[in-house]
């Protein structure tokens, strides 16, 4: 796939033209870069409000004893550190990428609705606000986990309303997101690209926009009944008045189980476009990721109850979602293989992009393998809800999403910036994360196989020695971060000069044009050989 | 994309949009994803969780929507033809066609800049319309150049 020289419009930048300046410039913008951009700064500062309440725990969980916070306040902790990390950092984060990649990648000169983009991105600061200042009201923040379970949630005081305004808001953004990014892919595709030479970052955001459209009217449902078991005198998952709490767990796992892959699958999408650019060869099996990436999402629908195993279920349920939760290492296993596949015999260099995808596959895997044997019924109900899950659950979130997304950030940051980063630093940053990363989640698959419950202030003596190593990774993986906001900063402010093409085995279209990407992009598209 | 008729008496350029899938598969992709939202709602709903079916609704709602408001743009053409009597553009925005018909040997085509990048005018004493959205800037300059050749050419 090529494009043709000379063959599009966008060398030339008229950022200037009808556009406000000053902050207005970033509030009335349209332009998928600056929404992009506001996407992934926001997503960066939820990660660090996320990453704080998740220093508040493990501070508390340094020792036993009730040290830091009081256990409702630890419990509010938890349940903010998920919905932030979950709904605020790492999924704005990959449409932060969606925004700037998608239309560079297929030769687009925006996303199709641009207005309506603008909009998605501005509903995620208010429900930001909701969700930390729910902290500050009467009885404080949703202290249910952040999977809002009730009877505790039709209980709780004004920050669950919160909490349940905030999702609601966080939601519609997403469908926003999604139906724009979908009809961008779908219709405004250079002529030549078609969806089998589309780079697989677009694919996968095609199939995680795909299930947000699919799951996010499930979400929104579940939390509407539980609002109104509240306020409006209704009995969906009141036992008391007749209704069903284990309903609750079956809708929120049907949205909860997607949404995993919702994050997931962009995270592959990263993967795919920066482990051929430093193994200097086309990515290994293109359709069949294509077709894996599809199975996953497709499977995703049908093992949501493998959360559930421990609420009582049929013998025949249980084996059902369990051969359907182990089909689904079936596709995973053909990704990683055609990523290692890729690296296979190629000519690998070790920029920190690199690093951090390479980061992904050894730490995503072993989150994948201690998630099979989270399938296993019987296992599971003797790990369930319980350290083990923590770290199975981190492996997969933080090594895969974030790790992948940091992979993105280094790889496209020469691109958004026009400068190339202090390769040093982000080095630093990768072997800084990588080693905290494991002290603080490692440790705990162990201190869940010796039965340490999650979610809970204090804790038997005996888990003492792991709970401490585990606090000092996560203050170690927390103030690592820093450094990636220096590498970015630094980069911005200044520094070596990025040609079109940083990484000499990058394919796309995004390297065709300047860096950094001019405001406006192949205003006509190119035409693809 | 453009398709160019060019015989010794004739020209036409036909310049359309992008449209990189047909309304036809866009009709059959928004088809499969409101069964799939609406068959897991409905069941959802028969389950007892009737508020996911509204969401689900609305949801599909949006999608179709935007496929429609996509849509209207997917037909959006312009058309330049010249014969010996007539310079005739047309142009067709979401389904609004505007035709436009000059005087050969009074008629003049140039390239006009707008901030770094380009327009096509097609000029006839105080009338003017624009064209040549939808061609680069390469194309552009092409096109400028065989017109005014061609219309030069009626001139004598």
């Amino acid at each position: 796939m090529a494009a043709i020289p000379g063959g599009a419009d966008h060398a030339h930048d008229h950022g200037h033209d009808h556009h406000p300046g000053g902050i207005m410039r970033w509030v009335t913008t349209t332009n998928h870069k600056d929404i992009g951009s506001m996407y992934l700064w926001f997503s960066f500062a939820m990660f660090i409000v996320g990453g704080i309440m998740a220093l508040v725990i493990r501070a508390e969980l340094f020792q036993p004893g009730l040290q830091v916070v009081d256990p409702d306040r630890f419990n509010q902790m938890t349940t903010l550190h998920g919905l932030i990390m979950v709904f605020g950092a790492i999924m704005p984060a990959f449409v932060g990428f969606a925004n700037w990649m998608i239309p560079l990648m297929i030769g687009a000169s925006d996303m199709a609705f641009a207005r309506m983009n603008n909009w998605s991105f501005w509903l995620l600061p208010p429900a930001a606000i909701l969700l930390t200042t729910s902290l500050l009201v009467p009885g404080g923040a949703a202290a249910s986990g952040w999977t809002l379970y009730p009877p505790l949630t039709v209980q709780m005081g004004i920050g669950m309303d919160m909490a349940i305004f905030a999702v609601h808001i966080l939601g519609i953004s997403s469908i926003m997101g999604s139906i724009n990014i979908v009809t961008t892919i779908l219709n405004m595709r250079a002529p030549g690209m078609t969806l089998m030479k589309m780079p697989l970052f677009c694919w996968t955001w095609l199939i995680t926009a795909y299930l947000v459209i699919a799951v996010m009217p499930v979400l929104a449902g579940a939390v509407t009944m539980i609002l109104t078991d509240r306020h409006f005198g209704t009995s969906f998952f009141n036992a008391a008045g007749g209704g069903d709490p284990v309903l609750y767990q079956h809708i929120f796992w049907f949205f909860g189980h997607p949404e995993v892959y919702i994050i997931a699958i962009p995270a592959f999408g990263v993967v795919s476009q920066v482990i051929p650019a430093f193994s200097r060869k086309p990515l290994f099996g293109y359709a069949s990721m294509v077709y894996a990436t599809s199975s996953i999402a497709i499977l995703s629908f049908i093992v949501w109850a493998h959360h559930m195993y421990t609420v009582g279920m049929p013998v025949a349920g249980q084996l059902y979602f369990m051969f359907a939760t182990m089909l689904i290492a079936v596709p995973t296993g053909v990704k990683v293989f055609n990523w290692v596949a890729t690296m296979w015999r190629g000519s690998l260099s070790f920029e920190t992009p690199m690093l951090f995808s390479i980061g992904f596959l050894f730490l995503f895997t072993l989150g994948g393998f201690s998630g099979l044997v989270l399938s296993m019924t019987a296992v599971d109900v003797q790990l369930h809800d319980s350290y083990y899950v923590v770290a199975h659950f981190h492996y997969v979130m933080v090594a895969g999403a974030l790790f992948s997304a940091y992979a993105g950030a280094y790889y496209w940051l020469p691109k958004w910036t026009g400068h190339m980063y202090d390769e040093k630093l982000g080095k630093l940053h990768f072997w800084l994360s990588i080693i905290f990363f494991n002290m603080t989640f490692f440790v705990q698959h162990f201190l869940g196989l010796a039965g340490m419950p999650r979610r809970i202030p204090d804790y038997s003596l005996q888990f003492a020695e792991f709970n401490m190593i585990s606090s000092i990774g996560a203050f170690g993986f927390g103030l690592s971060q820093l450094v990636f906001l220096v590498v970015v900063l630094k980069c911005l402010k200044g520094g070596e000069k990025a040609p079109a093409k940083p990484w000499d085995g990058a394919e796309g279209l995004e390297w065709t044009v300047p860096s950094p990407a001019p405001h406006h992009t192949f205003e006509t598209p190119p035409v693809l050989k | 994309m453009s398709a160019v008729l060019s015989r010794s008496s004739e020209f036409c350029v036909v310049a359309r949009r992008n449209c990189s899938m047909s309304p036809r598969a866009l009709l059959l992709f928004f088809l499969v994803t409101a069964v799939l939202s609406l068959i897991v709602a409905t069941s959802w709903a028969l389950a007892g969780a009737w508020w996911v079916l509204p969401f689900a609704g609305v949801e599909v709602g949006a999608l179709g929507c935007a496929f429609i408001a996509f849509g209207r743009r997917v037909g959006d053409y312009e058309r330049i033809h010249l014969d010996d009597n007539v310079l005739l553009v047309e142009v067709c925005e979401r389904n609004r066609v505007s035709r436009q018909e000059f005087v050969p040997s009074w008629t003049k085509i140039e390239m006009r800049r707008v901030g770094p990048g380009s327009e096509v005018v097609v000029r006839c004493r105080d009338r003017e319309v624009v064209v040549g959205r939808y061609l680069d800037e390469r194309n552009r300059e092409l096109l400028v150049r065989e017109l005014s050749s061609r219309l030069q050419q009626r001139r004598f």
